[in-house]
């Protein structure tokens, strides 16, 4: 698998103007593999604190007086491709804005070769604080979470160097 | 026997219709020419940075965060160079003159950075539990850089409760 580049990933339906909590429609779409993340600084802030407030939770179960993306990040679901470069970043909560501000200066308008992107048939997302994160829309993960498969969990966390395919 | 004949020769009429098409378009000298296109995609991983002439820990190995079944080692050493990927390795134990079991995290060296940063989670620790530890890192041929902490501990905080000793965001 390639990562993707960050080109564009702030970039939302001009009926629903960003992908930020605020006033307004928001959160707009969704980051990582399965979505996890609402919002652009959401997905930053797990990467500044996922190690900091690492609960021994499945998602939708966070502690009481905890919020779930704020100061409760659940555990992983496969703990080897854990990437340990981040997790505990440092960062102030300025610090997070403004790389956020950054990735939204990744939208470039250029649409030319989609020329439907901007026709949006869908409802946006509204309702909801930043103080909520989206979490209403959380489906509770099963306690504990099932086994791991072996193919999974049962391997090295990575194997050396290999050529891209 | 009908329902099983009918998909077999849907199969071949279509796969014939498939390689028809297939044929046209591989006698296509445009698309003949897309596939003979010069550009290539890079493959090739850049060769090894030079070795460090001498690798050091710049700060001492610590606890960063605890639960009481997981820990975070972190540690700082100079640029090791050599191969970009690299692993950060954490032996650990309850006994200090038997520290059997290895936690390593992965990590990619980044060439232009003078200092590189460990961290490494030890999952699956008991409780209330004393754990010594060394650390060191290896390139990906497993080899080490050279550099050996001396042997730490810590201890896992009781059940529901956390241990954050790394400088918190402001």
């Amino acid at each position: 698998m390639q990562t993707s580049t960050a080109r564009n990933v702030a970039m939302t339906p001009p009926q629903c103007p960003t992908t930020e909590a605020g006033a307004g429609p928001y959160f707009q779409k969704e980051f990582f593999h399965n979505g996890y993340a609402k919002s652009l600084k959401q997905l930053v802030h797990f990467y500044n604190t996922r190690d900091v407030y690492a609960y021994k939770v499945t998602t939708g179960h966070c502690p009481a007086g905890t919020t779930e993306k704020v100061d409760c990040w659940p555990m992983p679901e496969v703990p080897n491709n854990i990437d340990m470069t981040t997790g505990n970043l440092g960062l102030t909560d300025q610090e997070e804005n403004q790389i956020v501000t950054f990735l939204e200066t990744l939208t470039d308008g250029y649409t030319t070769p989609f020329p439907d992107a901007n026709t949006f048939t869908g409802q946006c997302m509204m309702g909801g604080s930043a103080a909520t994160q989206g979490n209403a829309s959380i489906i509770p993960a099963p306690t504990p979470l099932p086994p791991c498969a072996s193919a999974i969990c049962g391997v090295a966390p990575l194997p050396g160097p290999q050529q891209i395919p | 026997m009908h329902g099983s004949a009918r998909p077999l020769a849907c199969c071949i009429l279509s796969c014939s219709v498939i390689a028809v098409v297939g044929s046209l378009l591989c006698s296509n000298p445009a698309f003949a020419q897309k596939l003979d296109s010069p550009y290539q995609p890079s493959t090739q991983i850049p060769p090894p940075a030079p070795q460090a002439a001498h690798v050091e820990i710049r700060q001492e190995p610590a606890l960063e965060f605890a639960r009481d079944d997981l820990a975070i080692i972190r540690w700082t050493i100079n640029n090791p160079g050599g191969s970009d990927d690299h692993f950060a390795v954490v032996h650990y134990g309850t006994d200090p003159n038997k520290l059997s079991w290895t936690a390593k995290s992965h990590i990619r060296l980044n060439r232009n950075h003078p200092e590189t940063i460990f961290r490494v989670r030890l999952d699956g620790l008991k409780p209330l539990t004393t754990y010594y530890y060394w650390v060191t890192s290896t390139g990906s041929d497993e080899l080490s850089d050279g550099e050996k902490s001396p042997i730490e501990r810590f201890t896992t905080p009781g059940p529901g409760e956390r241990v954050v000793d790394f400088p918190q965001p402001k």
